[in-house]
């Protein structure tokens, strides 16, 4: 190796300058710490919290709109709320579709309630859900489990041909 | 690919979250650090392998982890910088009976650390019987005796 450092009578690599320079370092390391997690409890990381929790967005028409979370985990489950208004569902049935580009990241592990029928497409997945009772509006679940992508995803929900509805989540690794 | 760079992720934020701990984190392991660590283990384990139980994803992580340790250990021999960036550098904190209290401090050593250390390992009484205490880079404390 090197030179041998000495100290008085020790021979030992101090090196005063480098070691100041780490102590520095950690504790500008340790703000960044704190921080991050503060940034966790605020919900920046998904989960609970102030920034992270449900968003809502709605079609412009009033007859959609979707809950979701705004940050999400890889292979931690998350739920999409659709909400129909009562108008979307008059006719005792109701044809949700979502974008493909959307799903294909995720694993749909359930619906609730079950669809009647699903039908695919080149740019969406539709979904014929029975409207049991006219009269109020009507809530649709989907349970999903990001597992292929990170990063941004946007998505898109819309009924029939009406107005859709767009919304954007971030998956975090 | 995905396990390759998993386990190379993992292993450098448990480099850079250790080294900004400091060093009397793990050097000297006390129960309770024995238990984070035991715990520091368990939270590594899933998202190291993920949903795979494959035989070819365990060994794949552990290939990685060790490779890059050895690459590191070559390339600390080769570069004095990156050997002091890995691992730190040793510090003297008593000098001739004196302990050093700046440094101490910020090293977050107590004088009764290092006398702890003193009676184990040289069977040393006092404060002014030491000649030189060092913090290793380990985290330890190396007593010379008058």
């Amino acid at each position: 190796m090197a030179e041998r450092k000495r100290v008085g009578d020790l021979e030992v690599h101090e090196d005063l300058m480098f070691q100041r320079r780490s102590w520095l370092v950690q504790r500008v390391g340790w703000i960044a710490m704190a921080l991050v997690l503060l940034a966790a409890l605020v919900g920046l990381f998904g989960g609970a919290g102030l920034l992270g929790g449900e968003a809502k967005a709605g079609s412009k028409d009033a007859m959609v709109s979707v809950s979701y979370e705004r940050f999400l985990r890889f292979m931690k489950p998350t739920t999409l709320q659709i909400q129909l208004s009562q108008e979307a569902g008059k006719e005792g049935k109701v044809s949700v579709w979502l974008d493909r580009e959307y799903l294909d990241g995720l694993q749909v592990q359930q619906i609730t309630p079950q669809p009647d029928t699903a039908r695919t497409g080149p740019e969406k997945l539709t979904y014929v859900f029975e409207v049991g009772d006219p009269n109020g509006p009507a809530t649709i679940t989907f349970d999903l489990l990001p597992e292929q992508e990170i990063g941004a995803l946007r998505g898109r929900v819309g009924i029939g041909d009406g107005e859709q509805v767009s919304f954007g989540q971030f998956v975090y690794p | 690919m995905d396990a390759v760079l998993r386990a190379a992720v993992i292993y450098f934020i448990l480099l850079v979250l250790v080294r900004l701990t400091g060093k009397r984190s793990l050097g000297q392991m006390t129960t309770f650090d024995f238990v984070l660590l035991l715990i520091i283990a368990e939270a590594t384990q899933q998202p190291l392998l993920g949903n795979d139980f494959s035989l070819t994803n365990a060994f794949l992580a552990i290939l990685t982890l060790v490779g890059i340790d050895t690459g590191l250990s070559l390339l600390e021999r080769r570069s004095q910088t990156v050997d002091k960036l890995i691992n730190g550098v040793p510090l003297v904190i008593v000098e001739n009976g004196e302990p050093l209290e700046e440094r101490m401090n910020k090293a977050r050593v107590t004088a009764d650390d290092i006398l702890e250390m003193a009676r184990e390992q040289q069977g040393v009484e006092r404060m002014e019987q030491i000649k030189y205490a060092v913090l290793e880079r380990s985290g330890g404390i190396s007593v010379i005796p008058r």
